[in-house]
């Protein structure tokens, strides 16, 4: 029974020596983060700096009339006092304005930013700016505003389009899948169950603010923000926003971010900076207020329609799943993200007639980006839960059920997709008896009651097709640069890059250093989201070091009287296997007068397209066929033990277990991603997190009304079990993924898949206790007590 | 709605109404209207002086050594740390007083320094967590919070340093209940609190 903080070995046949790799490695910046000495944007400080501030929108779905910015203008200390119509239509992915254009179409909508010399003038400032509204009705619900005559239409006309059904006027994208007949599979069934799931709006709540420095000088901008994507979203973003070259843009990320899950996903504090630094040609810092923070991200509402029919002896014949996502008030990446959320019903499990139909369509909530685990959570919440309901209405055993409707290692799921190196069984029994599933409950006396739950997921590691290509930089004095685009906001994922380079070319730690992103010199390696930098980056960068290794043996090999392969590298020189002491340093292997050597490294991740009709994935242009909409996924389990008062509606976590099918690279960083975001985002979310509004007017915009979870709602580390089963091999389906060679062992993406299961977890256990089942998060006291029919 | 505190009257707020009588209406206006041209607007106007208005002189014993400054009085002790002295390693995050990220030690008591004013400290001895280790050796709390990993993002880790110090100071071997209640205040959005919990019992 491993608990939280004990060091474990996770272990497989023919697992490889490392000496990194596998194992628990301190983060490259813990001195610094311990001590306040390590810098975050807004830490730092330029000579002559001025502030931005901005107005934001008191109405959520109006005509603006009239913005009077006079006052504010005539404000000492104020420099400039901007409004859309100053900085014209500018539009991020589509259909979004930097600031509200013509209309406003959710509380919090940017209509205009001050610049000044100190934030309180700024502040000041944006009091004395007026604003007139027409009001408009708005809608909300996911469902009406998906209806072919819905209440309100937040885009007119139409900017994106729907690949299906695109007459609905708010509609984003429709996706669907189809497999069997559906018809005939309810009528062989002996039971059929129907449920609806809901999940609220909710916000990231990182705990850095969103916020940017910008400096604009000699016709250059250059600019730092606390961002996850610098590279492939926030750089060109900002450089089309203040319509300029990327390369007279560049952009930089301090090698720590204070959080961002999904939030810092695209340019917010970023845009205002580089405005207003190009406007008053002075540097300038734009950090926003915890409301603004709260206001400028968020994560959608998701309504699920469940119809499952299964025989008596446990085999699900047919499932049908409809869902309404309300993607909020502009489209930003929600097409990825009802695209991705059609993989997770069919990750685990096999059904011979299957339909998913999902609706993802503008509201007048705040625009959303993908909040870890990007829509994979919101669905699992209703199949884990209908698995468990099943099961129990069967009578049968919760894991057997799962097993009995498993689809086996090399089959094809209903996405045309081959299962691969798969072991959520195992994740689920060793989840099961971290938390004494076979032991008699303990008594608890009173109104408490306490349940037990169970509850499995999946989800991609790899966000689409993509090369990512990295570099690195080995110097005569035998140390090494490695050179992605990778985001660290406390992953850990920057020194997991220099623990691949580390093993790959034999040196110790304290020589290889992961550089953070500069776009004058990263490479594309994407970027934090999709769970995807230790396969993407961390492949790229294996190819590299053994690029590098290649170009050093090819110039050793005459010295040495050798071949290449028969030779070694260890710790900054090269030998002859077995002959150590006949050693040159690299220093002496770089050719000329070069004191560096550079190697570099791409790798290739496919993944087919799909029919939209069926949804099956279909071969590209090429006629390349991958069984993949994603080229890797990975499995988990996660089990809890809680106790739950009848008179109260309180619900407390007693023990927690969070297993996956991973070999991890840093034990470290994914004890802490499985644990910490089974709380946190997992947990938590399910316990307690929704954005509420008053006909759009949000209400919990700061952390004393928009509860998350503290210490004190979690167990003691006594109580808090983590686990890894080694998967059955690595997925390669014919794709070359170098992470599965050497050292690296197919290590998976764990930063987003430990929230998939909590939120059924949550709900399942809740059940067992109290003999109720919840189907709607966040599952408050008060829910509990309705639940009981109590309230 | 604008950025500044609208759910409710803020200390800041609250203050900052005189001060901004004094300077409205002072000067001509600086504002852009027409910004398609991509030259820059070279301000006129010349930094705000820290005019004398309210303000006072006030002294700290800050990480042991003294500091002399002078503060408005609506200025919190987080932005006078943070700006005026330049330890950035105390985070602002709500600036409410919520979040716990701002923690430092007045008199050796723990204080939110986003609700606690500057003048409001004179005389005073500050702690940061600038200020905890001893001869630029890292603290106990500091060596076992990166044993134990207890942290991920490391926003709110400074902050929870010191929240957990003053706990030690006041209880050396604190229980599990102990410290998870003196760490409550302390928000953690990537969820590390089981490792802290434990770093914080064995440093």
């Amino acid at each position: 029974m491993p608990k939280i903080g004990e060091i474990k070995e996770v272990t497989w046949e023919n697992k490889p020596a490392t000496r990194y790799v596998g194992k628990y490695v301190d983060d490259m910046d813990s001195p610094a983060m311990v001590t306040g000495k390590m810098e975050y944007v807004a830490d730092i400080q330029l000579p002559g700096m001025l502030y931005v501030k901005i107005k934001r929108s008191t109405a959520c779905h109006a005509n603006i009339k009239r913005v009077d910015t006079s006052a504010a203008k005539s404000l000492s200390g104020v420099i400039a006092v901007l409004t859309a119509e100053d900085i014209g239509y500018m539009k991020v992915f589509g259909d979004e304005p930097i600031m509200a254009w013509e209309k406003t179409r959710f509380y919090g909508e940017p209509i205009a930013m001050v610049v000044a010399e100190t934030e309180e003038i700024a502040e000041n400032a944006l009091d004395l700016i007026t604003v007139e509204y027409e009001e408009l009705t708005p809608v909300f619900d996911p469902e009406d505003a998906a209806s072919l005559t819905p209440p309100a239409i937040v885009h007119e006309p139409k900017l994106v389009h729907s690949e299906l059904e695109d007459e609905r006027p708010n509609l984003i994208l429709k996706t669907q899948v189809r497999k069997g007949d559906l018809e005939k599979g309810f009528a062989e069934s002996d039971v059929i169950i129907e449920n609806v799931y809901y999940s609220p709006y909710i916000t990231h709540a990182f705990i850095e603010p969103c916020v940017s420095v910008a400096d604009y000088t000699g016709g250059e901008l250059k600019i730092w923000e606390s961002s996850q994507t610098s590279f492939s979203v926030h750089h060109p973003t900002i450089a089309a926003a203040v319509d300029m070259p990327v390369d007279k843009v560049r952009f930089l990320t301090p090698s720590k971010v204070g959080g961002g899950f999904g939030g810092k996903n695209m340019p917010q504090a970023g845009l205002f900076a580089a405005w207003a630094a190009k406007v008053t040609g002075r540097p300038v810092k734009c950090e926003f207020t915890r409301e603004g923070s709260h206001l400028c991200v968020s994560r959608p509402s998701w309504r699920i329609y469940m119809k499952d029919g299964v025989t008596n002896d446990g085999v699900i014949k047919a499932r049908q799943i409809t869902v309404y996502c309300g993607g909020g008030s502009y489209c930003r990446f929600n097409f990825d993200l009802a695209r991705k959320s059609a993989t997770m019903p069919v990750g685990d499990y096999d059904y011979e007639n299957y339909s998913w139909d999902c609706y993802l369509s503008y509201t007048n909530d705040q625009p959303m980006l993908s909040l870890r685990s990007f829509s994979i959570q919101e669905i699992a919440h209703a199949v884990e839960s209908q698995m468990d309901i099943l099961a129990k209405k069967l009578g049968m055993d919760l894991i057997e059920f799962r097993r009995k409707n498993f689809l086996p290692e090399g089959e094809i799921n209903a996405l045309n997709e081959i299962q691969g190196g798969v072991n959520t069984i195992e994740c689920l029994e060793r989840v099961a008896n971290d938390i004494g599933w076979s032991t008699p409950k303990a008594s608890t006396g009173g109104s408490w009651k306490r349940g037990r739950g169970l509850a499995a997921g999946n989800m991609y590691c790899s966000a689409g097709v993509t090369k990512p290509l990295a570099m690195v930089r080995l110097t005569g004095s035998g140390n090494v640069e490695v050179i992605t685009s990778v985001s660290d906001m406390g992953q850990g994922a920057l020194t997991t890059m220099a623990m691949i380079a580390a093993d790959a070319l034999n040196i110790p730690l304290e020589r290889v250093k992961a550089l953070p992103i500069d776009t004058q010199i990263s490479t594309y390696t994407g970027s934090a989201f999709g769970s995807q930098q230790a396969f993407h980056a961390g492949g790229a960068v294996f190819e590299a070091c053994k690029d590098a290794k290649k170009q050093l043996f090819d110039n050793a090999a005459p010295l040495l009287n050798s071949k290449p392969e028969d030779l070694e590298t260890k710790d900054g020189q090269v030998y002859v296997k077995g002959a150590p002491e006949n050693a040159i340093p690299w220093g002496q292997l770089m050719l000329g007068s070069s004191p560096v050597l550079i190697g570099t490294g791409e790798i290739f991740v496919p993944c087919d397209w799909y029919d939209v009709e069926t949804g099956q994935a279909i071969p590209d242009e090429e006629g390349n066929m991958w069984y993949r909409r994603y080229a890797l996924y990975g499995h988990n389990a996660q089990a809890c033990e809680v106790d739950v008062n009848t008179d109260t509606g309180e619900v407390k976590i007693v023990k927690m277990a969070h297993c996956m099918d991973n070999r991890p690279i840093n034990l470290a960083a994914t004890d802490g991603q499985l644990i910490g975001g089974m709380a946190q985002f997992g947990l938590g979310v399910a316990m307690m997190e929704e954005q509420t509004h008053d006909k759009g007017r949000y209400l919990n915009l700061t952390f004393l009304d928009y509860k998350m979870l503290t210490s004190l709602d979690l167990p003691g580390p006594s109580n808090v079990f983590v686990d890894y089963a080694p998967h059955k091999g690595p997925q390669t389906m014919g794709i070359h993924i170098p992470t599965n060679e050497g050292p690296f062992h197919a290590g998976r993406g764990s930063g987003e898949i430990p929230m998939v299961p909590s939120l059924a977890l949550l709900e399942n256990a809740i059940e067992d206790a109290i003999g109720v089942r919840i189907t709607e998060v966040p599952v408050t006291p008060a829910r509990v007590l309705k639940a009981l029919g109590k309230a | 709605m604008s950025e500044s505190k609208t759910n409710k009257v803020s200390r800041r707020g609250f203050v900052k109404g005189a001060v901004a009588g004094l300077v409205v209406g002072a000067a001509a206006t600086y504002g852009v209207t027409t910004l398609t041209e991509t030259k820059p607007i070279t301000p006129t106007m010349q930094p705000l002086e820290k005019a004398p208005v309210n303000g006072k002189t006030v002294a700290y014993t800050l990480n042991g050594s003294p500091v002399t400054l002078f503060v408005q009085p609506n200025w919190t002790l987080l932005d006078v740390i943070r700006k005026e002295i330049g330890l950035t390693g105390t985070k602002k995050s709500c600036d409410y007083g919520e979040c716990g990220a701002c923690s430092v030690l007045v008199n050796g008591k723990l204080m939110l320094a986003c609700m606690m004013l500057a003048i409001e400290a004179d005389g005073k001895e500050i702690t940061t967590i600038e200020g905890l280790g001893k001869d630029g050796g890292l603290h106990p709390l500091q060596e076992s919070f990166i044993r134990n990993k207890a942290f991920q993002c490391g926003f709110c880790t400074p902050g929870m340093i010191i929240a957990a110090k003053a706990l030690k100071d006041e209880i050396p071997n604190p229980s599990e209940d102990e410290i998870r209640r003196a760490i409550s205040g302390n928000l953690c959005r990537c969820g590390e609190y089981a490792r802290a919990v434990k770093a914080i019992q064995e440093a």
